[in-house]
């Protein structure tokens, strides 16, 4: 006999499980710190990488300053003013993602918090349908 | 008359609904050629990119694939036609597209897309639709595909001038070149004040649409073109960047009508989106195809019978519970999540007595928690042929009743 409510429960389940389910499932592979930490390691190297390329543009851009003062600069301040700006542009980026990505991994497990449910009422279901338990026994 | 509107919107959204598998992409496919064919004209350096065919060719791949994609065959694109004439400005560039993705477009894979939207809107006076848009439907994250694509455009437009510059190969042509790029890149005070002022329309569209008052959401559009208008007013006075009142004005009224329509017809291609899925238990596959209903505030599940006619009735639980993301629904419809979950038990639940068929036994469709016969008021009411199940609970009951009687 089709039980409606079971068929009911399994296709929100089915539906869930191809569209966002997958992404959630993913990222309940990792803990939570490991996850928001995993991500600022890649925002930090997709940053460096950025800083660099904006430094090497920068250099190209002042060349002209570079060669003719070439004997006159202070190359220890420079290097700590450059040093000190990739320090926080790397810190604001590094900060913001943790926050984004951890309120995205919230979000993500209460989402799979309501899938987990719904398979609890499954087999619920199931019990039932196999007579282990009494139809009203979990109200 | 308003009914005769819905009755319309409705036969438009059923017919949607059946051809959407093509109508999908064909719209990317159709924005994808204008993509391209913006790139050609602005910077069609490359006579074997400018083609019919190969646009034709990445307008189609464009289609079927993630928008990602047609981002990428854009930068590649820009690339390769300013390639063409000047290598270093090709390599500028390419640096360029590299900071901004790792800076910017990281962030908001979904939304990639709006970094090459702007530049082409833009040519039409109606990118302030996107921010608007973005506001709407999105969250502040979007931001920064937003200033990603304020930056192409503006970079699109200086290259333009600069890859046809004759450039020796010696380092002073060369800096020279690179310096007059940057210093007309950074000196862009348009560029500047229009990235502060789509920052500010997305917060303001995004902070007010999730205030839970009436209105709110129509409010929040009127408030983001209301800040467009202002902020681009304020850039004029400033900064002496030439907006023409009139066109601003109009084109952001219109684009606030835009993000409006796109909002809606969002919502409903969202909500309207059929679903099949299979999967199996101990007894049977099930093959089930899940069609919201057409009317955005109820949807119904068929569940497909192999011995049995479909059976209606019960809202699209899982369609209505994605809501509380990105869509707020009109009061009538706030449901919270134990509600419908206690709703979805109510099917076992009712007492044989309020009976009066077993087929007019399904869930109130106004979701206010009665239960009661299904009246006829447009909702489908298709009933099994024969389910003999409910008639049987009958007669047990009766059997208790009369045993409690006997005692």
């Amino acid at each position: 006999m089709l039980n409606e409510r079971k068929i009911r429960l399994m296709t929100q389940l089915a539906i869930y499980e191809k569209k966002e389910g997958r992404e959630d499932m993913k990222l309940a592979r990792y803990y939570k710190g490991d996850y928001t930490r995993f991500q600022a390691w890649k925002t930090g190297v997709a940053v460096t990488i950025a800083y660099l390329l904006l430094v090497v543009v920068a250099v190209i851009y002042k060349l002209e300053y570079l060669i003719e003062n070439a004997f006159n600069i202070d190359y220890e301040a420079l290097g700590k003013k450059i040093l000190g700006l990739y320090i926080i542009v790397l810190a604001t980026y590094v900060i913001i993602a943790m926050v984004c990505y951890s309120l995205k991994y919230a979000a993500s497990r209460k989402k799979l918090a309501r899938y987990f449910r719904m398979l609890r009422k499954l087999n619920h279901i199931y019990l039932v349908e196999d007579g282990i338990v009494q139809e009203d026994e979990d109200k | 008359m308003i009914t005769i509107l819905l009755e319309i919107r409705e036969v438009i959204l059923k017919a949607y609904q059946k051809v959407r598998f093509i109508v999908n992409p064909a719209v990317k496919f159709l924005f994808s050629i204008l993509v391209f064919s913006a790139i050609n004209t602005d910077l069609g350096y490359n006579p074997k990119f400018t083609g019919v065919p190969i646009v034709l060719a990445m307008a189609a791949v464009s289609a079927v694939t993630p928008s990602q994609v047609m981002v990428l065959f854009a930068a590649g694109l820009t690339l390769l036609h300013v390639y063409a004439v000047n290598l270093f400005v090709a390599i500028l560039l390419l640096l360029v597209y590299i900071v901004l993705y790792a800076l910017l477009l990281r962030f908001s894979p979904k939304h990639m897309a709006v970094a090459v939207v702007i530049p082409v809107l833009t040519k039409y006076n109606l990118h302030y639709s996107v921010p608007i848009l973005m506001g709407s439907t999105s969250n502040p994250i979007t931001i920064l595909p937003t200033i990603c694509g304020v930056i192409v455009y503006h970079l699109i437009d200086i290259v333009k001038g600069a890859a046809g510059r004759e450039v020796e190969l010696n380092l002073e042509d060369v800096v020279g070149l690179y310096t007059d790029v940057f210093d007309q890149l950074m000196d862009n005070h348009k560029m500047i004040m229009m990235i502060i002022v789509f920052s500010l329309v997305i917060t303001v569209v995004w902070f007010i649409r999730r205030f839970s008052f009436d209105y709110s959401f129509q409010i929040s559009l009127g408030a983001g073109v209301l800040v467009n208008i202002l902020g681009f007013l304020i850039a004029d006075l400033k900064y002496d960047v030439t907006v023409s009142v009139g066109t601003l004005i109009l084109m952001s009224v219109l684009s606030g009508i835009i993000a409006m329509f796109c909002d809606y017809m969002k919502r409903i291609l969202d909500y309207t989106a059929v679903e099949r899925v299979q999967f199996e238990d101990d007894d049977y596959y099930y093959y089930v195809k899940a069609v919201p209903k057409v009317n955005i505030s109820l949807r119904e599940m068929d569940v497909k019978h192999f011995n049995r006619s479909a059976i209606d009735g019960d809202d699209y639980e899982y369609e209505e519970e994605t809501e509380d993301e990105d869509y707020e629904p009109d009061n009538a419809y706030e449901k919270n999540e134990e509600d419908m979950e206690e709703e979805d038990l109510d099917v076992k639940e009712y007492e044989p007595k309020d009976f009066k068929s077993p087929y007019m036994l399904l869930e109130n469709p106004d979701g206010d928690g009665e239960q009661g016969p299904v009246e006829d008021d447009g909702y489908s009411t298709e009933l099994p042929d024969e389910t003999g199940e409910d008639d049987y609970e009958e007669e047990m009951l009766l059997d208790d009743e009369m045993d409690e009687e006997e005692k």
